[in-house]
């Protein structure tokens, strides 16, 4: 590897996640409960791209990568929705 | 705080969580056996004792707060300094910037730096070079039968060791002198889930069940509680792969033993 390339001189997208839960709790009796909770991941479905590919030549011969600079993933999930039950006693 | 010859001395409301020190000064009085000084008080925690920083994820945060998979090592970015490296990872499995469960940077360390303790056990991954504890599943399950994790980092004191990232003690709960139980199921799926910004029209199909039940009462009242959990995992998922293809321009320009082959692959 060649060059005069500082580190930490690239910096990548933010993040940006808001998570909630929301749960319900029941008395079925003194000793038994109920409880029913949804859980919402990344609720505003804020799309949170990954860093672009950061390797250009991957092996000492061969060409460019393709994917070299593009990104391809997100760091986070979309939203996401969890539905849970649970019996406690 | 009793000493033959000297009034004893009581103080409550001092909780200790795990990985926390506290030093408390004790000044006994010359006096009579049968005089009592009590003091009730919530004393600030501060830990004089060693120069660590740390973190707890306390009972309440661990089964409160939402879980994606019940995976209870989410909960360590509740920690300053603390970033979730998973969707940076590269390699496969077994190579040491690649791990099966989820991955940490703490204060700027590699996230390969992390120890994990259970009840004071080191807690490993897949292989040697798997430092994070985790299953296939991609998670680190069994969060029911998990009351706290207290995460210690910087200089932390002689007691820690092995790696110079994060060290993260995992205790797990223990029963009651009463039965307690409790079974549940966790559903997600595609139905429920938004489309994720590199997939194409559709939603790749995904069904995730995550099932169980715990249990916990006493052997011998007061004295041996056991506390024992199951928790099952079951999934199908569908991923988007994204991938380059040669454009229009660029088939048009291929020779025709080429083009043949790209007209085909579509």
């Amino acid at each position: 590897m060649y060059g005069n390339a500082g580190r930490n001189i690239l910096e990548g997208s933010s993040l940006k996640q808001f998570d909630l839960a929301l749960a319900k709790h029941w008395s079925l009796s003194e000793r038994v409960n109920l409880q029913f909770r949804s859980d919402f991941f990344n609720l505003l479905n804020h799309t949170n791209l990954n860093t672009p590919n950061p390797v250009v030549y991957a092996a000492a011969t061969g060409g460019p990568s393709p994917t070299a600079g593009v990104i391809t993933s997100t760091s986070t999930t979309s939203r996401q929705v969890q539905l849970g039950l649970k019996l406690l006693w | 705080m009793d000493k033959l010859g000297f009034r004893s001395e009581r103080r409550s409301g001092v909780s200790l969580v795990v990985g926390q020190h506290q030093e408390l000064d004790f000044t006994l009085q010359v006096g009579d056996v049968h005089q009592t000084v009590e003091v009730s008080a919530d004393p600030d925690v501060l830990s004089a004792t060693t120069e660590d920083t740390a973190g707890l994820v306390g009972e309440r945060q661990v089964k409160d707060l939402p879980l994606n998979g019940r995976s209870y090592d989410q909960l360590l970015a509740l920690n300053p300094g603390t970033v979730n490296y998973t969707s940076q990872r590269a390699g496969s499995t077994g190579t040491s910037n690649s791990e099966l469960g989820n991955m940490f940077s703490v204060s700027g360390h590699r996230p390969q730096e992390n120890l994990f303790l259970l009840n004071g056990v080191d807690y490993t991954g897949a292989s040697e070079i798997s430092n994070t504890p985790g299953g296939v599943s991609g998670q680190l399950l069994g969060v029911d039968a998990v009351r706290e994790f207290a995460v210690v980092k910087d200089t932390y004191g002689a007691e820690y060791g092995k790696r110079p990232g994060a060290q993260v003690s995992i205790v797990t709960a223990g029963g009651t002198n009463q039965f307690h139980g409790a079974v549940y199921e966790f559903v997600r799926n595609s139905a429920l889930d938004a489309r994720n910004f590199f997939d194409q029209a559709e939603i790749p199909g995904f069904q995730r069940n995550v099932f169980g039940g715990s249990f916990g009462g006493p052997i011998r009242p007061d004295k041996t509680f056991p506390l024992g959990n199951y928790e099952g995992y079951r999934q199908n998922l569908g991923l988007s792969n994204v991938t380059l293809v040669p454009d229009k321009a660029s088939r048009a320009a291929a020779v025709p033993s080429v083009q043949i082959r790209i007209s085909t692959a579509g």
